[in-house]
């Protein structure tokens, strides 16, 4: 509804002190990341990346410093699917060798665990989120089930339970007392 | 509800957000006031991922 891909059925919207119920997506001049990111698999990272700067009309030479200063990865040239396998190898690998999970299969080959490459994943990713925040600025809402991402992220934390949101709070105390 | 933020200026603001989809049900979103300020990270959390999807979408 804050996008604008949704209609409230009552209650007012407001970015930058301005009501923007009757406003589409477009107009309201904020961007969206979906969870599964939506990006286009047939572009680079960074042809990714630039592609909204170039619907705006951005000169190239302008869009190519937001691009370079935007990448956070050395793999911006390749495309999203190559790259994140390429940020990402020790996640798996460490997983698969694990003291912990090499103990559980005495001795035979390392395999992958399902959870914890995802795990490290999804804390890489946060970090990376976090830091990346930090170099920007902008004004950000995250949605996450995950309260350890939650706490690690958020300068405030909301809980949304059954439709009813609990007062924002500072991390450190969010979740403690959620009411 | 009401949350107040840090800082001088509220971006993204909600008043008694509502979504329901029918009618005399519970709103899959009720009355959710929210308040942004400026440079500010929060983070929606909940069990089920409609309602916070919703909020946000």
């Amino acid at each position: 509804m804050i996008a604008g891909l949704e209609t409230p059925t009552s209650g007012e919207i407001l970015i930058g002190g301005q009501v923007v119920n009757a406003l589409s997506p477009r107009e309201r001049r904020i961007a969206m990341v979906f969870q599964s990111y939506a990006l286009y698999p047939h572009l680079s990272v960074y042809k990714n990346i630039a592609f909204p700067l170039k619907a705006q009309n951005v000169n190239k030479e302008l869009h190519k410093q937001k691009v370079e200063w935007a990448a956070v990865s050395p793999g911006h040239r390749r495309a999203p699917s190559i790259a994140s396998r390429v940020n990402f190898p020790a996640v798996s690998v460490n997983a698969s060798r694990s003291p912990r999970h090499r103990s559980r299969t005495r001795g035979l080959p390392p395999r992958r665990t399902p959870l914890q490459p995802r795990r490290q994943a999804s804390c890489l990713r946060s970090r990376r989120a976090r830091a990346f925040h930090r170099r920007v600025g902008t004004t950000t809402i995250y949605v996450t089930h995950d309260q350890v991402e939650a706490m690690a992220m958020g300068d405030r934390v909301m809980v949304l339970n059954k439709g009813v949101g609990s007062p924002a709070r500072h991390s450190h105390r969010g979740l403690r007392q959620p009411g | 509800m009401e949350m107040t933020g840090r800082g001088p200026m509220a971006v993204v603001e909600t008043r008694d957000l509502t979504k329901v989809f029918k009618e005399g049900q519970l709103g899959a979103v009720n009355n959710v006031n929210l308040e942004t300020r400026e440079g500010e990270f929060l983070v929606f959390l909940g069990p089920q991922a409609p309602e916070k999807r919703l909020s946000c979408g």
